[in-house]
């Protein structure tokens, strides 16, 4: 899709709007970015909410977040290293354990009124998850002390979640972008 | 009246949230779901690693776990029946369009060119080619004018 989109990565790219220009209305089209768009220009969202608490007792949330931030994204290890040793570290062994992924907060959210009754929302929030690292290599780094640490990081999450009356919470991961290590600064 | 989505969003079960949520209010504002098939060729081999990543990933913890203790035979899913069978449920759930051989010739043409979505740095001929007449995918036909204010009864 990235390669579709213009600067602003929203809408279409200028050269693909000129070429459909060209076509006059032979093509009606719309560019939309994401499925979470492509619902908002679909259906209506309806005042609503998911409260963090209903999201938290999901059952395996946590651990999926988890893996899609830590397990499928290449920048979080090298994010969990940086935090774990204040600052960008040089490493060709590590071993990580890493735990599951905590809510911090729902950033924003918008609810839909699906088909069969049933609410979809989708909600973007902030994850914060801690592994424990131990590096192996090279010599070098580990000789300067670098061995053992516990790396935080936090990730913006775009999690689905749909509910109906009396039927559980179902929830999952769309994707985890914006990977940041967290530094604990010293106090001056 | 379609949407057209591109192999990025074909990632999860078409049966969570997202898909579903996607697929039933396509479906109330009456607009098919399209997929090309280069797309779905693409998302399914994704798909299809995942699985054979989480296979892989349980053998090795059984043969771990048999260090330690006895374990008796254990089978395992095909990753490729898996994928297929993910396949198949987009197959039945959108429209597939089949890459024509104009298709390919005009993606081949705009990586030469470096023409949208080609790029300078990142140069994928299927990219193109996966496109009908190498239009952009994720895309809906009026939507202003598809909004759901109601749906039918279901």
């Amino acid at each position: 899709v990235n390669d579709f989109a213009g600067d602003d990565g929203n809408d279409l790219h200028p050269q693909l709007k000129n070429e459909l220009a060209a076509y006059g209305h032979m093509y009606d089209l719309s560019f939309v970015r994401s499925t979470a768009k492509l619902i908002d220009q679909l259906a209506v969202a309806i005042d609503s909410e998911f409260p963090s608490g209903e999201l938290e007792k999901v059952p395996g949330l946590g651990d999926r977040v988890s893996r899609a931030i830590a397990g499928e994204h290449p920048a979080s290890l090298d994010a969990l290293l940086q935090s774990a040793f204040g600052q960008p570290v040089r490493w060709t062994s590590v071993s990580w354990r890493v735990e599951d992924a905590v809510l911090v907060r729902i950033i924003s959210q918008r609810v839909y009124r699906i088909p069969d009754n049933r609410e979809v929302a989708v909600i973007q929030s902030e994850w914060a998850l801690s592994s424990s690292l131990t590096l192996n290599g090279p010599k070098e780094i580990v000789d300067a002390g670098f061995h053992h640490g516990t790396g935080r990081i936090k990730a913006s999450v775009e999690i689905w979640a749909t509910r109906q009356q009396g039927v559980e919470i179902e929830a999952e991961v769309s994707h985890a972008s914006r990977i940041v290590p967290v530094i604990d600064q010293v106090p001056g | 009246m379609a949407v057209y989505l591109d192999a990025s969003v074909l990632r999860g079960s078409i049966r969570g949230p997202e898909m579903a949520s996607v697929r039933a209010v396509a479906k109330a504002v009456g607009q098919d779901l399209v997929i090309p098939s280069v797309a779905l060729a693409e998302a399914t081999a994704n798909r299809r690693r995942s699985f054979e990543l989480v296979i892989q990933k349980v053998r090795d913890a059984i043969e771990e776990a048999r260090v330690h203790f006895p374990l008796g035979e254990l089978s395992f899913p095909d990753a490729s029946l898996l994928a297929l069978q993910w396949e198949q449920q987009w197959t039945a759930a959108a429209t597939v369009i089949g890459l024509k051989p104009e298709n390919a010739a005009e993606g081949l043409r705009r990586e030469i060119e470096r023409v949208r979505p080609a790029r300078e740095s990142n140069r994928r001929a299927s990219e193109a080619a996966t496109r009908p007449s190498g239009f952009p995918l994720l895309m809906t036909t009026s939507p202003e004018r598809r909004r759901a204010t109601s749906y039918p009864q279901m």
